[in-house]
């Protein structure tokens, strides 16, 4: 006979042990990477690390105020027409009936999956006075000539370009989830295709557009790359840059300063997330039925037009710079020109065999994102088991606090670790700043997030009679974990582990403030080396970079097969 | 093999009672289906016994120890009690072999006992050479076989069963159902099924709980259940019944009372206790009236015809009586009929079951 009397005391009222501990550890973990940073923030924001005296002193420093300007000059510009593409592209996908849609989505969202620093290298290439495809086509402006790039114009257009995909994608899915009877019924009182696009379709796609467009919003707010390498050679500054700039110039000394700076950027990227939530609670957008054959329409003769138009932004968002940027890499010295004779591998040679920060700087961002990728794993399958089954308030907040550190702009990010970490850490004695170590926790609390999110999602996909069928087979917690839960959901935690490796691969934002001699990243490196004017060098650092993000990502297309939907963004 | 019993049990999820104050006493061996509409709480009887729950109030005892109070709760995985979910809740990561094995790894056996144990419980639910097959290879019925062979080989105290036929196509069931009865026959397990199908419950089970709003309304052997309902819900929900008014005349005498129903005169069967009562509720079956047709000056006795359904051989009719308007009457006639939607019967009562006040 198996089993005792409960009364001989082998069960409780409460949980067997092992799994409180777990918890328990796993919250404090988590809190440490979500909450600690933020709260972090908040003091420097009610009392500020200055004594209030310099932190005030730089809200009233003109270069301030023009920066935050700009700032909003960019981000409503670069949204505006990220907005005006997305959507587009997303009507053209997800509506009609154009062929090779697959591959149209995956051309289109490329360059979203592609850092920021190399959109901005290979667009660099397009233009100027060294492009080599102006030069193969004669057509290059005179030596000394400016990059137009280098302006607030070329900002807006190359984060509107860079971050199309994001309204795309969300539209998408909204489309893709709206069922084909709403807009028969429209179309049979009469409607035109054209009408029922803008009354019905556009109206009852109003939560994924403004998600998709404050999406762009925040993410052109905090981005870096972009306004670094167009906006400091133009002089045009934005609030990430000048953090940057000023922390770069003058280290550790301006930290009250560059935290209240931070402070305001975080202000405005919440006011962003404030404004959505507001949004979306205005009118019912509830969608009753499910989408089992998505709305679609035949273009008839204007198939072959839109199948142009769609290829068109590919060719010129993705194919033209990226075949800039890759030329550039094979030109002998900048500025001359490419021909089939002249073309050379030495840059690649250089910066693989002989250039001594690129080497570090592929090791380390190597361990670093499959350490950070790795620790994620482990840390959330247990996590996103009481997440999405053992539900509480605490484990609710905690999920969604762990949601800020991806949400803030990475500077801001940046700056909570340093503040956290540039004194000795309690204990132990030493401090973690100027070592390596500080860029991975940070890339541990800004991707926790990427991780948790889709094991959440996969748990809550999972019958819960998978667990109760192992309980009542007699397996115990652990075991029943190990043999049957967290091989469920091991598909999503691949997938958000390849997308963490991804991102922190080619991350710039974080660990352009967190970086030190001997602890460059991958981005730095290319940052750098552009900066420096070597851009040949730069080129074929990013080259190497684009061509390994577009292998992982084929390698999770592959893995997104055995996935649930959405766990992938690019895929159906 | 062991008795279950369950004793002023309390479920309360919120201020919402799913269970109210449910006692049953299942015996060893027994085959008890638990019969309701949704909602009615019998699944998370399943859920109490098996432990994924906790009481709120009452005890369940599990042969002869006592494994859920308000106070302690053993966890299901120590309970030795098998489920057969809904959704048969078959892990995809694993093949059906390794599927019904889960048990014996977790219980420690080694491979070979294993193996031996695994093709021995196939091979009793006609699955033989199947344990290499990936359970989304298999047809419904092939996987609910699996979701019971992974419960025999754990030698479960008792097998619960949630709504198992829910998700076959109906050709299925019948099939499905014989195999329950022998399965149930030949290893002689104690079985709780939970359905909301009367006819599965009626076909396969020893004695069958009603459930209704958190409580067991009847425990009864189904011929009990259909002849004798306790409640006019009951009577409603097993079979085909009409619940109609009538007085009651006489108290029961050798399980008969006489009584006037659609104005006639009839004698029905009624409990022992029960006593002369105006009004009171009458279970008629289809089969205990007959009609004929209504002649000139037969007003008493008589009813319109509301509604015909064919059903093959017989008719199925709902009749307005005259004596109790906006009352239907179930009846049935023999193909072939001359009756009309619009045509007027006349009944003649010859059985029925006054329902006992409650």
């Amino acid at each position: 006979m198996a089993g005792g009397d409960v009364r001989a005391g082998a069960a409780r009222l409460r949980p067997p042990e092992p799994e409180i501990v777990l918890l328990a550890v796993l919250v404090g973990i988590t809190a440490f990477l979500s909450v600690v940073p933020v709260a972090r923030l908040v003091l420097e924001a009610a009392a500020p690390s200055g004594g209030g005296g310099p932190a005030v002193a730089v809200l009233t420093q003109p270069t301030t105020w023009v920066a935050a300007r700009q700032t909003l000059e960019v981000t409503i510009g670069g949204t505006v027409v990220a907005a005006i593409l997305g959507i587009v592209m997303a009507l053209l996908a997800a509506l009609t009936d154009v062929r090779a849609r697959p591959a149209l989505v995956f051309g289109f969202v490329l360059p979203l999956m592609i850092p920021p620093q190399v959109t901005a290298i290979a667009w660099l290439q397009v233009f100027g006075p060294s492009s080599p495809l102006l030069k193969m086509l004669d057509m290059a402006p005179p030596i000394g000539t400016r990059n137009p790039l280098y302006s607030r114009d070329g900002i807006i257009l190359l984060l509107g370009v860079h971050y199309a995909p994001l309204v795309f994608l969300t539209l998408r899915a909204g489309l893709r989830r709206l069922p084909r009877d709403f807009v028969e019924a429209a179309l049979a009182t009469g409607a035109s295709p054209l009408r029922v696009v803008t009354t019905i379709i556009m109206p009852m796609m109003r939560p994924p557009l403004v998600a998709g467009v404050i999406l762009t919003t925040v993410s052109c707010l905090g981005n870096f790359g972009i306004p670094a390498l167009l906006g400091i050679p133009g002089s045009y500054t934005v609030l990430t840059t000048l953090i940057y700039q000023r922390l770069a110039g003058l280290g550790p000394s301006v930290l009250a300063d560059v935290a209240a700076l931070s402070v305001l950027l975080g202000i405005l990227v919440l006011a962003g997330i404030a404004l959505q939530s507001w949004m979306l609670r205005q009118g019912d957008y509830r969608i009753a039925g499910t989408a089992d054959e998505p709305a679609r329409f035949e273009l008839g003769r204007w198939r072959v037009p839109a199948e142009l138009l769609g290829w068109l932004v590919v060719v010129f968002t993705f194919v033209l710079p990226m075949l800039a940027m890759v030329l550039t890499s094979l030109v002998p010295a900048y500025g001359v020109k490419l021909t089939a004779a002249n073309a050379t591998l030495d840059n690649y040679r250089y910066i693989i065999g002989a250039h001594g920060p690129t080497q570090r700087a592929f090791v380390n961002s190597f361990f670093l994102s499959v350490g950070a990728a790795l620790a994620l794993v482990a840390l959330c399958m247990p996590l996103g088991y009481f997440v999405a089954w053992r539900s509480n308030s605490l484990l609710r907040g905690l999920s969604f606090l762990a949601e800020i550190p991806y949400a803030l702009p990475g500077v801001v990010l940046a700056i909570a670790c340093i503040l956290l970490f540039l004194r000795p850490l309690p204990l132990l004695g030493f401090s973690l700043y100027n070592t390596v170590w500080i860029i991975f926790v940070a890339y541990l609390m800004r991707f926790l997030t990427l991780v948790l999110r889709p094991i959440v999602g996969a748990f809550q996909q999972l019958d819960r009679s998978y667990e109760e069928a192992a309980r009542m087979s007699g397996a115990g917690f652990a075991f029943r974990q190990r043999t049957v839960t967290l091989p469920m959901v091991a598909p999503a935690a691949a997938a958000g582990a390849l997308i963490v490796f991804l991102t922190a691969f080619n991350e710039l934002t974080v660990s352009a403030l967190l970086w030190s001699s001997g602890a460059e990243t991958l981005g730095v490196a290319v940052f750098s080396l552009e900066q420096g004017g070597d851009s040949t060098y730069a080129a074929a650092l990013a080259t190497l970079s684009v061509i390994v993000t577009i292998l992982l990502m084929i390698a999770a297309s592959a893995l997104g097969r055995r996935m649930p939907r959405g766990v992938v963004p690019w895929r159906d | 093999m062991a008795g279950l019993g369950l004793e002023r049990v309390v479920k309360q999820f919120g201020s919402f009672v799913a269970v109210n104050e449910v006692s049953l006493d299942i015996r060893d061996g027994e085959f008890l289906a638990v019969l309701g509409p949704s909602g009615c709480g019998k699944t998370t009887i399943l859920r109490l016994i098996a432990g994924f729950e906790r009481v709120s109030r009452g005890t369940i005892r599990l042969g002869e120890h006592v494994v859920s109070t308000e106070e302690e709760h053993m966890p299901p995985e120590r309970r030795r009690v098998g489920v057969v979910f809904q959704s048969y809740a078959l892990w995809p990561h694993m093949n059906v072999g390794e599927n019904v094995g889960y048990p014996l790894r977790v219980a420690g056996l080694r491979r070979e006992q294993r193996s031996r144990r695994v093709a021995q419980a196939l091979e009793t639910v006609g699955l033989t050479g199947f344990g290499d097959r990936r359970p989304a290879d298999l047809s419904g019925g092939q996987r609910q076989r699996v979701a019971l062979a992974r419960c025999l080989v754990m030698d479960p105290q008792i097998v619960l069963l949630d709504e198992p036929l829910a998700n076959l196509d109906t050709h299925l069931r019948g099939s499905m159902q014989r195999e329950f009865d022998e399965y149930h026959r030949r290893t002689g397990t104690t079985m709780l099924y939970i359905t909301h199908d009367q006819s599965e419950a009626m076909a396969l089970a020893d004695r069958v709980a009603v459930m209704s709003q958190g409580r067991v309304v009847q425990l009864a052997p189904p011929s009990q259940l259909y002849r004798e309902p306790a409640s006019r819900m009951v009577a409603e929900f097993v079979g085909q019944a009409s619940v109609v008014e009538g007085d009651v005349w006489t108290a029961a005498e050798a399980g008969r009372v006489r009584a006037r129903v659609l104005g006639r005169e009839c004698l029905l069967r009624a409990a022992p206790e029960q006593p002369p009562q105006q009004a009171a509720a009458i279970c008629l079956r289809p089969d205990d009236v007959s009609v004929r047709p209504a002649v000139a000056g037969d007003a008493a006795g008589t009813g319109i015809i509301r509604r015909m359904t064919y059903k093959g051989g017989y008719f199925s009719l709902e009749m307005e009586p005259v004596d109790a308007p906006g009352r239907m009457l179930k009846l049935n006639v023999q193909e072939p009929c001359s009756v009309e939607v619009g045509g007027r019967l006349a009944v003649d009562i010859r059985d029925g079951w006054v329902i006992p006040a409650a």
